[in-house]
């Protein structure tokens, strides 16, 4: 997992699963790694290839965190299987899914 | 983890059973196992993925479920590849829970509890067998191909044909993807090109709520206004059309309020369902919809809503991705139309205060009387926002003139109108020029009613000058003081002669102040708008500053003229270059000694 600032927004690059206990740790990397100046994440899931249950709580996590600032999360270009699952689970209407 | 893989060498189904530890590191490993092993037994991409998942939850919720004793054991895996349908077992060795009918989502904001609406979704048949020490998951799933005929062709079959199901599955989420990129991208081109053409926000939004309708298979659209002054969303239109009541921003009831003060999307189905009271019930027996914020610069719009009522299925990522574009079009469109708006505004408004200083202009005296020995100078320079400043200088008989100067209340066209009405009426009263203080009475008793209807009042100041008498009888309506400098006297000498300013009672008895007027003397009355005038740094001139002024000018040796000149370059230094805000108006006379 890489991590880049880019002005206001933390970026996330090159997550190749978010799942079980590594969500957790992902989660916590993240949130410790968002700094006052950060006014948006964004996590790019295009290389994501797996995302179960504790994934899609680790994203919740995040964009409580990220409102609670103000800020939004953004999701780049998930995998057709991710963007399913957020369907399925009706998070696509809570996510911002930004498709470049 | 141990592994036995009892893949079958003919008749017995191929299997495939593992253990692995009670640990999440480990289910995740193991179900990777297995995934390896679905895919290459032909199996679709989309049933291997779902099974994988399916396979995760299940085992993870085993462990999560565990105590420590019970973690030291293993999670048995086995799965099975039939002709018509794979089979997953998960076996563990904790105390189990309660395996719901039908399990549900939480709340939006829940960070945990969608593992087993998951697993109930990703597959067609779910048991749970809890038995004594030791529970067993059942998933089965059925298969897109027939695992048997692709392992009965020979060599790389089974994979290439995994590989060409995978390559179809790819086409059609591209196809649907691209179907959308496409409305989404001809729908921009479109509407930029009305909006360079139309300045009609309703064919506009008629136009896109219908188009909305149609590419989010939606059946009803909503399109509130937000009037930030009465504090609602107004119903601008919706499709198909229905009378909605107004909703008021602070509702709690409403969603579209809950859209609108959030600035998010605001969802409601059957899980949530619109309130009893909700105002957009009106619009039909609404199943599932979204409510979208419209705004542009942090400032709110209104909002979008799109529901749909024969059917309660969500709407899909890409429509709702449609959504927000349309929805920033709509934007656009109604922010520059109220632009327009507020510049037809600017431009009515610009052409009142014209007419305003047009009246202004018609009321000063064309012509001032001569007065020898006196001269007299007037100045009235309308400021950027015309107000109701007013002044006149009457000939009475061959031995007096006459001086009003009035400030009425407010600006533009009705404050210029009663400057005009007051300038009649004083005109209208020649047989009392010579008394100030009848002729005010008599003013105030004739345009108390124009006056106190409109609520507006003026200020006045009255002044006549007895040539040969030389003195000055003044009288006030609440005015600024008249000054009056003689050559001298250091001080500035203030007659007030106050009493209530015009329109305010209906009978008022003034009363005039006489002041003789030493050889060289100097007079001058004024509006507030020169003690008022302020420099950059906001202070003001004052009456003490302008009193200053004319004392330093008491001796002989300058004309009414040149102190008007003389006063207007001073407000202009003291001003700074600013642009006066209200009206300077004021009247010099001076005694004129050869």
């Amino acid at each position: 997992m890489n991590l880049n600032t880019s002005s206001e927004t933390l970026q996330i690059t090159g997550l190749k699963e978010l799942s079980g206990a590594a969500a957790t740790s992902v989660r916590d990397q993240i949130k410790n790694a968002l700094e006052p100046k950060h006014h948006n994440l964004d996590v790019d899931l295009s290389e994501t290839t797996f995302v179960d249950s504790s994934g899609l709580g680790a994203l919740i996590s995040l964009h409580k965190a990220l409102r609670a600032r103000g800020g939004q999360l953004r999701l780049i270009n998930p995998s057709t299987t991710c963007q399913q699952l957020f369907e399925l689970t009706r998070l696509h209407r809570t996510f911002e899914i930004v498709k470049r | 983890m141990m592994m036995s893989d009892i893949e079958s060498q003919g008749g017995v189904l191929p299997s495939l059973r593992l253990e692995c530890a009670c640990d999440l590191a480990a289910v995740r490993t193991a179900s990777l196992q297995v995934r390896d092993f679905l895919v290459a037994r032909g199996l679709a991409e989309d049933v291997v993925a779902a099974l994988e998942l399916a396979l995760v939850e299940a085992a993870n919720n085993a462990v999560e479920h565990s105590t420590e004793e019970e973690r030291a054991l293993p999670i048995r895996i086995d799965a099975t590849v039939g002709s018509k349908e794979v089979e997953l077992r998960i076996c563990d060795r904790t105390a189990g829970f309660d395996w719901p009918e039908q399990a549900e989502l939480p709340d939006d904001d829940c960070e945990s509890g969608r593992g087993l609406f998951l697993i109930q979704s990703l597959v067609d048949r779910a048991s749970y067998l809890r038995g004594k020490g030791e529970n067993c998951l059942v998933l089965a799933k059925a298969c897109q191909v027939a695992p048997q005929a692709a392992l009965a062709q020979s060599g790389n079959e089974p994979a290439l044909q995994a590989q060409l199901i995978d390559l179809e599955n790819m086409l059609d989420g591209m196809t649907e993807e691209l179907s959308y990129s496409y409305e989404t991208l001809t729908s921009i081109f479109r509407y930029s090109a009305q909006l360079a053409s139309s300045q009609d926000l309703g064919s506009f939004a008629d136009r896109l709520l219908r188009d909305a309708l149609v590419h989010l298979e939606a059946d009803c659209a909503v399109l509130r206004l937000f009037d930030s002054e009465r504090k609602v969303l107004h119903a601008q239109r919706s499709e198909p059309a229905v009378t909605l009541a107004d909703v008021r921003f602070e509702d709690t009831v409403s969603r579209e309020a809950e859209a609108a003060r959030t600035r998010q999307d605001v969802w409601f189905d059957q899980a949530h369902p619109l309130a009893s009271d909700d105002a957009l019930r009106a619009a039909g027996d609404l199943q599932l919809g979204i409510c979208h914020p419209l705004a542009l610069n942090e400032q709110l719009l209104g909002t979008l809503t799109l529901a749909r009522t024969a059917s309660d299925t969500p709407f899909r990522a890409a429509q709702i991705n449609l959504l927000h574009t349309f929805a920033d079009f709509l934007a656009i469109q109604i922010a520059n139309e109220r632009f327009l708006e507020e510049r037809m505004q600017t431009q009515v408004m610009r052409r009142e205060l014209d007419i305003a200083a047009g009246i202004q202009r018609s009321l000063l005296p064309t012509k001032i009387p001569s007065a020898s020995p006196f001269s007299i100078a007037i100045c009235c320079e309308s400021a950027r926002d015309v107000g109701g400043d007013f002044l006149d200088v009457i000939p009475v008989d061959d031995t007096g003139v006459l001086f009003v100067i009035a400030d009425v209340m407010g600006k533009g066209i009705p404050a210029a109108l009663l400057a005009a009405i007051l300038r009649s009426v004083v005109r209208s009263l020649p047989q009392k020029f010579s008394n100030p203080a009848l002729l005010l009475s008599a003013v105030n008793r004739i345009l108390y009613d124009d006056f106190s209807r409109v609520d507006m009042f003026a200020t006045a100041l009255v002044a006549y000058l007895d040539r040969p008498g030389r003195r000055l009888l003044a009288a006030s309506a609440g005015h600024c003081p008249l000054l009056i400098a003689q050559p001298g006297r250091a001080e500035i000498q203030r007659i007030e002669a106050s009493g209530p300013p015009l329109g305010v009672l209906p009978e008022v008895g003034y009363f005039a102040e006489m002041a003789p007027l030493d050889r060289g003397a100097r007079a001058l009355l004024y509006t507030d708008g020169v003690t008022e005038l302020a420099n950059p740094e906001g202070a003001m001139f004052t009456e003490e500053g302008l009193s200053k002024w004319f004392s330093a000018r008491r001796h002989a040796g300058h004309n009414a003229a040149s102190l008007k000149g003389q006063l207007a370059e001073e407000l202009a230094r003291f001003q700074r270059g600013q642009t006066p805000r209200d009206d300077q108006t004021f009247i010099l006379l001076t005694h004129d000694t050869p």
